[in-house]
């Protein structure tokens, strides 16, 4: 009895989860099956949601088009930048990490835990006076003011560190009376082991960067420059909401392949990353 | 050879942690302090900048648009953190179990958090619409009134909150079920062979066991709750009337559309200030609370 009982449930559970998920996912299939359709198909009453024309007509007007922002363009300089954050950000907070895991050096703690205390800072604390150096240094308008700042805050130290400190020590002794200098255990020793964590913290600074909609739009203005997300805001302005609604869609929908493709490939690896980066408790 | 030796060796760590350091000094400290001086200075676009004391301070405290930025900030704060706390709690719970269509189900509802703020708010400024958009085409389909949900000051916050909980949940429910799955077995069992119930079980055991993510997740939703920005930019510009001004917003147009940087380094302070007293009320607050349960 209690077995059919729990069958029974267990397949209520199911079409609830179901349900849920196919309401909760709708939107964003609403926006692929919009952007495949003509727009004056988009104003039809009721609805079509699965299209009864498919045309790529959309994806190539915003892709190319010469209309105001290039949505294109602003494709590619999004994968530019938020690459070269990624790699800044793992090159720097790599052996700074190590070193606040691993290496005995005066002061060591309070530097630490100063570093890691500004992370509660918000982001705005930071927007005024970093606009005013980028200003001063003539570096607005240009790729530095987008790719320099992000390599700035303390959260790969903080997170590649905690790793860094379940590294057994036998293995540094090892190196040690080796003569391998500190630099190549690094390279050749610790980074392997530490390839899980390094991975999160790439995919968080890679999304993070991609996703990044203030910073990017105060210090850009120059459109050949600018990055996919404040792009998307101006499509808005060039194109008329309610008529182009599926060219518009087709611009948020090229916007959000690169993510929907990262998830579907490797949604274990962000799924660790998210809840790594919760790894304070 | 000892001293030569142990003298280069006590330089690697410097050398190991310069690279990160030259950009933290640059892009976090020295802003941080010039920050501070700067909400002390009265500095527009065309004139030097003069020291004014706690003038910015003051005078915010008299400026409406301000006060209203601190109290949506607030409102939306009241509102989605509760929200964002529960209803991914709720979601992993039904997706910690295992199921036929678990992982289709989970993967669907955690990916929206992935997606840029300017695809999704782009998609739901249209779907809001309130001729062309789905949400009102469902609701006449069911028979209820429709409305202009973003261009009415008595639903555009709430928009805002919905949105932001159907597109953020994801996280929390990915910081939930790493818990989750990680709550020990054995006490599930024993309490099954004391006869008590899935309730029971989850007030007594699941729930106080989850306290210190409840924490973190609290104090994330609080500092993420005081950054509104994206949406508010991209669906209402602040409006209407102001009602979803809220304070990272008002931040942006004081710097960067009326060109005050002191006074908006001031409302800087000022959201820093608010968040450490808000981050301290709920810790002690919430560790009371929920530490009845243990």
């Amino acid at each position: 009895m209690a077995g059919v009982g729990r069958r029974r449930g267990r397949i209520v559970l199911s079409i609830i989860c179901i349900v849920l998920g196919v309401v909760w996912f709708f939107p964003i299939l609403w926006m692929l099956f919009a952007s495949l359709q003509p727009n004056s198909e988009l104003l039809v009453y009721p609805p079509r949601i699965i299209p009864r024309v498919v045309t790529l007509e959309n994806f190539k007007t915003i892709l190319f088009s010469t209309r105001g922002v290039n949505v294109g363009r602003a494709f590619l300089n999004s994968v530019f930048y938020a690459s070269i954050v990624t790699l800044g950000v793992l090159v720097t907070a790599t052996p700074a990490a190590y070193a606040f895991a691993r290496m005995r050096f005066r002061g060591r703690e309070v530097l630490f835990w100063l570093i890691v205390a500004t992370l509660i800072l918000p982001v705005q604390m930071f927007i005024v006076p970093v606009y005013l150096l980028l200003d001063k240094l003539d570096l607005l308008n240009t790729i530095w003011a987008i790719i320099l700042p992000p390599i700035g805050p303390a959260f790969g130290v903080f997170l590649l560190r905690q790793f860094m400190l379940t590294i057994p020590d036998e293995l540094e002794d090892a190196a040690k009376i080796d003569g391998c200098p500190p630099l190549r255990f690094l390279v050749q020793v610790v980074v392997p082991l530490m390839r899980p964590p390094l991975v999160s913290l790439a995919i968080l600074t890679f999304l993070g960067t991609w996703n990044d909609l203030l910073w990017p739009m105060l210090v850009i203005t120059d459109s050949k420059l600018l990055p996919l997300q404040p792009a998307l805001t101006r499509i808005r302005g060039e194109y008329h909401g309610t008529f182009e609604a599926g060219t518009i869609m087709a611009g948020a929908f090229v916007a959000a392949i690169p993510v929907l493709v990262i998830f579907a490939l490797a949604s274990r690896y962000i799924v660790r990353a998210v809840s790594t980066s919760g790894i304070s408790r | 050879m000892g001293t030569t030796k142990k003298k280069r060796r006590d330089l690697t760590p410097f050398f190991f942690i310069l690279p990160f350091m030259i950009f933290f000094i640059v892009f976090i400290v020295i802003p941080l302090i010039h920050g501070l001086i700067l909400s002390f200075q009265d500095w527009g676009l065309m004139s030097d900048p003069i020291f004014v004391g706690m003038e910015n301070y003051k005078e915010l405290l008299g400026v409406r648009r301000f006060k209203q930025a601190v109290q949506n900030t607030l409102r939306f704060a009241g509102l989605s953190v509760p929200l964002l706390l529960v209803i991914p709690l709720l979601l992993a719970l039904l997706l910690n179990k295992s199921f036929f269509g678990q992982k289709l189900a989970q993967n669907a509802i955690i990916s929206p958090f992935l997606i840029p703020s300017g695809s999704v708010l782009l998609l739901w400024v249209w779907m809001l619409d309130s001729q062309t958009g789905m949400i009102n085409h469902i609701l006449k389909a069911l028979g209820l009134p429709g409305q202009a949900w973003l261009s009415r000051s008595n639903s555009a916050m709430a928009a805002i909150v919905f949105i932001t909980l159907w597109w953020t949940s994801g996280y929390n429910i990915i910081l939930y079920l790493s818990s989750l799955q990680d709550l020990p077995q054995e006490l599930y069992e024993a309490a099954a062979v004391d006869g008590a119930g899935g309730w029971k079980q989850f007030w007594h055991i699941t729930l106080p066991l989850l306290r210190n993510r409840m924490l973190f997740i609290t104090t994330l939703q609080i500092i993420a709750s005081f950054k509104l920005f994206d949406q508010v930019y991209i669906l209402t510009g602040g409006g209407p009337a102001g009602s979803t001004r809220t304070l990272a917003f008002y931040l942006y147009e004081t710097g960067f559309r009326d060109w005050m940087f002191g006074r908006a380094a001031a409302v800087s302070w000022y959201m820093f200030i608010m968040i450490a007293i808000i981050g301290v009320l709920q810790a002690k607050l919430l560790t009371r609370w929920l530490g009845e349960g243990v």
